[in-house]
């Protein structure tokens, strides 16, 4: 029962308690946000917060014990005595001036919103038993992330040998830890294995995507498009069953898509609170994955551009500021990886998982081809086109697969088609949103390009789980784009957002 | 002409959006089971599930043979209907629930730096060479359902 209790407080209540300490000494504004979205983005903090201390910790080389973990969990506590004022800001629960409440809203806008949220609250609720009860799923979960949760709470801290000992284990032994760790965490306060426990953050990081989307886009949109857009894609099957698993892809989709919104507001509104808030949060995308660094990249490129009212030395200052924020926060670990020579297993070998793509047929309709091009290579014929034609399949297999995301990534597409008829007109966050996603994308793309292995397979395990991390930005621009259509007067978008960047 | 054009690309978004949250209304009925009705075990579940049946039925298998904190390696073949049976493919597991880490391990050659490490081994459908094996690490032999073919080296 004392496992039960102190499970429930370092899941839930630690996280809040440290990210609300941490929320108050970053914002400036941040506390008039409302109460939702503080609460969501000082959950997601405090998680980044007690994943990376850890690491830090263990790095350099402290056992992981309760004794150790609590205080250094709760230590962003001791921020408050530093920014009392602004703590006094949360209870008083002030609003953002531009997010009328809902009491504003028609009887008929009240009725369809409370609709939808008792449906995001429902499908919540249903994936807490779901997460609960059934054991893990997929193989990340069971091959990497569960794992080294494990390991960690096993050997109460970094044990090198468990990184460095399997040098063909696909378990990506360079990867960051912040996920893992909290994971380890979790289990230390359990006081047991039990890998359901493992599943505990990420229906709240499910939740708090849709909140991100939500009030991200409500001031732009009005609250009926911008819930029923983001609890629709919350419903989207790829992104609802990465509530229910253990991988670091819908954490980092989460933490990347308020870093790069918090940008944007910085860029919109000045807010300093934000910027600071926009690089930690990046930092901690590169403590979530390896991919966290193209978030990074992402937001440095953003800044770069879209900082047009600053001189070049400042824009490169912001952009060092966001760069060297991502280097400090994992530094730690960068040392630790560094010092033991962890590789990057997607980038070693000639195989990878044991798979060797030339010498085994390809499924489905592909096998045809491939035994068709054997058989006529032992005829002496040259078969380039038969191997195409498996290779192909194998293609179409993946953009069937990236259609299934309930015609998300269509929709998005027409969207796109429909956005270059009145690209003028889009506002400064549309704008900066392609291109965040463009770098993200990009830097996708030229690793899979370096990979060693079968393309194809690469493709088809690693673009649909990528595309999570691109998709709650791509929401953003489909929201965004119908205010480009409509008249200013009679849409939000147009009438309440000033494009241009102000000065600090 | 214009009028449609001008309102359809926020007619898109709103329909998309609606039939995905009309198709998700439908499914309460179904999600309202979780609730009322008893919810379903571990182990129906596993068998509800093809692609972990057989993988937890071997877990379960073998974990109560194992003394707690032991280190355990498990290896095996692609667990089948979960990967795919590929040839000469590895992969090993933590023990589910089980306080007991499990290195991975992809061929026999890292065999030897792991037994330095584990209290025991499991080996599961597997034709790696069992030389060099300790004494007390635990060796069984197992089908893809988890029945025990094979029982040897035992710590007494």
């Amino acid at each position: 029962m004392t496992g039960l209790i102190l499970t429930c407080l370092a899941a839930i209540v630690a996280p809040l308690a440290s990210g609300l300490a941490l929320v108050s000494a970053l914002g400036e504004t941040g506390f008039r946000r409302p109460r939702c979205e503080t609460l969501a983005t000082a959950y997601v903090l405090g998680y980044g917060w007690i994943g990376g201390i850890l690491v830090a910790l263990a790095a350099a080389g402290l056992p992981l014990t309760l004794y150790l973990a609590w205080p250094a969990a709760l230590a962003p506590l001791l921020l408050l005595l530093w920014f009392p004022g602004r703590s006094r800001e949360t209870t008083a629960g002030t609003r953002a001036p531009d997010t009328p409440g809902f009491c504003a809203l028609s009887a008929g806008k009240k009725v369809l919103l409370g609709m939808v949220a008792a449906l995001a609250v429902f499908y919540f609720l249903r994936a807490l038993p779901d997460c609960f009860i059934t054991p893990l799923k997929r193989h990340d979960a069971v091959g990497i992330w569960a794992l080294k949760s494990k390991a960690l709470y096993h050997d109460r801290g970094l044990d090198a040998a468990f990184f460095t000992l399997d040098r063909d284990a696909p378990m990506h032994p360079d990867y960051p830890l912040i996920q893992p760790m909290h994971g380890a965490w979790l289990l230390l306060n359990s006081g047991e294995v039990d890998e359901r426990i493992l599943k505990a953050p990420f229906p709240l990081f499910w939740i708090c995507l849709i909140v991100f989307l939500h009030r991200f886009l409500r001031p732009r949109t009005g609250p009926v498009l911008s819930l029923s857009l983001a609890v629709a894609f919350a419903f989207i099957d790829w992104v609802y069953q990465h509530a229910l698993v253990v991988t670091a892809d819908l954490v980092l989709a989460v933490l990347a898509f308020r870093a790069v919104t918090a940008l944007i507001r910085y860029l919109e509104e000045g807010d300093r609170g934000e910027l600071r808030l926009s690089a930690v949060l990046a930092a901690l995308c590169a403590g979530v994955k390896n991919e966290g660094w193209a978030v990074v990249a992402a937001c440095i490129v953003v800044v770069l551009i879209f900082r047009v009212r600053t001189r070049i030395r400042g824009r490169l200052g912001l952009a060092l500021g966001l760069g060297a924020t991502a280097v400090a926060v994992n530094l730690p670990w960068l040392l630790f990886r560094w010092r033991h020579g962890l590789y990057t297993d997607l980038f070693h070998g000639k195989f990878f998982l044991g798979y060797a793509p030339d010498t085994g047929p390809p499924p489905g309709i592909g096998r045809l081809g491939f035994l068709l091009a054997r058989a006529l290579e032992a005829a002496g014929i040259r078969t380039d086109a038969l191997e195409h034609l498996a290779q192909a399949e194998a293609g179409l297999k993946t953009y069937v697969e990236i259609l299934a995301w309930d015609g998300f990534w269509v929709l998005a597409g027409i969207m796109v088609v429909l956005l270059g008829v009145r690209f003028r007109a889009v506002p400064l966050a549309v704008r900066a949103l392609l291109v965040y996603m463009g770098v993200l994308g990009a830097a996708y793309v030229t690793a899979l390009c370096f990979s060693p292995h079968d393309i194809h397979w690469h493709a088809e395990t690693a673009w649909p789980r990528l595309l999570l991390h691109l998709a709650p930005a791509a929401l953003a621009v489909i929201a965004l784009i119908p205010g480009a259509f409509l008249n200013s007067s009679r849409h939000p978008t147009m009438g309440t957002m000033d494009p241009r960047p102000k000065s600090p | 002409m214009n009028w449609i054009f001008r309102r359809l690309p926020l007619a898109l978004p709103l329909l998309w959006a609606a039939a995905l949250l009309v198709h998700a209304a439908m499914q309460v009925p179904e999600g309202m089971q979780v609730f009322w009705r008893s919810h379903p075990t571990l182990e129906a579940q596993r068998h509800q599930d093809p692609m972990l049946g057989s993988f937890h039925r071997f877990l379960d298998s073998v974990a109560p043979a194992i003394p707690d904190r032991a280190r355990t390696i498990l290896i095996g073949p692609s667990i089948p209907g979960w990967a795919g049976p590929r040839e000469n493919h590895y992969k090993c597991f933590l023990f589910r629930m089980v306080p007991r880490p499990v290195r991975p391990v992809r061929s026999p050659e890292d065999l030897p730096d792991l037994l330095a490490w584990a209290d025991y081994v499991v080996l599961f459908r597997t034709p790696i060479p069992t030389d060099g094996i300790r004494n007390h690490t635990l060796l069984l032999d197992l089908g893809t359902e988890g029945r025990v073919f094979r029982r040897e080296g035992i710590r007494p």
